[in-house]
């Protein structure tokens, strides 16, 4: 199957935050209690009820000192997904037919090693201690349903499909450069930036923690030589001294 | 309830983007959190700075229950109407804002 995605243009977004309800709605997520901080934003991160959100940025400058920005955030969906690479309950995040990085909460055992391991800082765990974050709504898009934000958004801020097309939409659009085309071997949300990423508020380059791909790629296979090791020392010790005896004439 | 205030008007009154503030009119006040913003600016009216603040018509003690969201604007409008058109004015009016004390 071809892998599917989002394509998040902030430039058409009217900052109305459907997709938020929307997503709550379809995922039965239950209200946060939030306090005004002094912004728009509500609430002012993801938190493990709220999948996505709309970030209210002002960039004012010479040219445009009005210039307000809504930038949906969300889950990526990496093609070298961080959070998948140092997951070590199999299963527990995994990768749908469409593309998209979802969580099996039965699967998840609670670690909190994704945290470290996403470059966006998505995440977050709920009360009962498992993962939660945007799916991409895999129960709708598996029945050829757009994910629930997409189908909500009155702008076409958030448009959902085939990954190639999507980027050709964009090119379409005039977005030469698209945020996500090849990064972290290409993300299922693209973003049609007309700016640095920095200005939206997102790495030029997001990288996976470097502790991160240590851990996986180095000290992980020396467990296992670890492990290996003492069993067969074992072995060696059974066959080389046999087991141990207790002597009848002992002190104790 | 939030007011928005330029950051002009922030920077002369003190006032940091998030503070308690206290906005007065001739009729009441209310307490508000501030959101200091670009898009309120300062104007020039025959050489005298005028500054705008801005509230929604929002909130108020019944919703939600524990009074958390804050105060009705209701408490500040004027009770004055246009008899020509027997709408009332309550859309623009004079305040004051400073920092909530305590």
């Amino acid at each position: 199957m071809a892998r599917m995605g989002l394509l998040v243009s902030p430039e058409l977004c009217i900052g109305c935050r459907a997709c938020q309800v929307a997503c709550k709605a379809w995922n039965q997520l239950p209200g946060d209690k939030t306090t005004n901080r002094g912004a728009y934003e509500n609430p002012g991160d993801l938190t493990p009820h709220l999948f996505n959100r709309i970030r209210f940025v002002e960039v004012p400058s010479e040219k445009d000192p009005l210039r307000w920005l809504f930038v949906n955030q969300r889950c990526m969906h990496c093609e070298d997904a961080g959070c998948m690479k140092i997951c070590p309950a199999p299963g527990a995040l995994y990768r749908t037919p469409e593309g998209a990085v979802a969580v099996d909460k039965n699967k998840c055992i609670g670690c909190k090693l994704c945290l470290a391991a996403c470059p966006f800082n998505v995440p977050r765990y709920d009360e009962q201690g498992k993962c939660t974050k945007c799916h991409l709504c895999f129960d709708r898009i598996a029945n050829n349903l757009q994910p629930a934000c997409a189908k909500t958004c009155p702008t076409g801020a958030i448009s959902y499909g085939d990954r190639q097309e999507l980027l050709a939409k964009a090119q379409k659009m005039g977005h030469q450069k698209v945020y996500g085309q090849m990064d972290l071997g290409g993300l299922g949300a693209l973003y049609a930036f007309r700016d640095a990423p920095k200005v939206y508020g997102y790495d030029e380059k997001p990288q996976i923690n470097e502790m991160v791909v240590f851990w996986h790629k180095y000290l992980k296979p020396l467990s296992y030589i670890g492990i290996g090791g003492v069993a067969a020392a074992t072995l060696l010790h059974y066959v080389a001294v046999g087991p141990h005896k207790v002597k009848e004439d002992g002190d104790e | 309830m939030f007011v928005e205030l330029s950051r002009e008007l922030a920077k002369e009154k003190g006032i940091n983007n998030g503070d308690k503030v206290t906005v007065s009119s001739a009729r009441g006040s209310l307490w508000a959190v501030a959101l200091v913003t670009e898009r309120f600016k300062p104007f020039s009216v025959m050489n005298t700075t005028i500054h705008q603040v801005g509230i929604p018509w929002h909130y108020g003690w019944q919703f939600p229950k524990d009074g958390s969201g804050g105060e009705s604007a209701n408490l500040l409008t004027p009770t004055i109407g246009d008899p020509n058109t027997m709408i009332p004015e309550s859309k623009a009016f004079m305040v004051n804002i400073e920092k909530a004390r305590g």
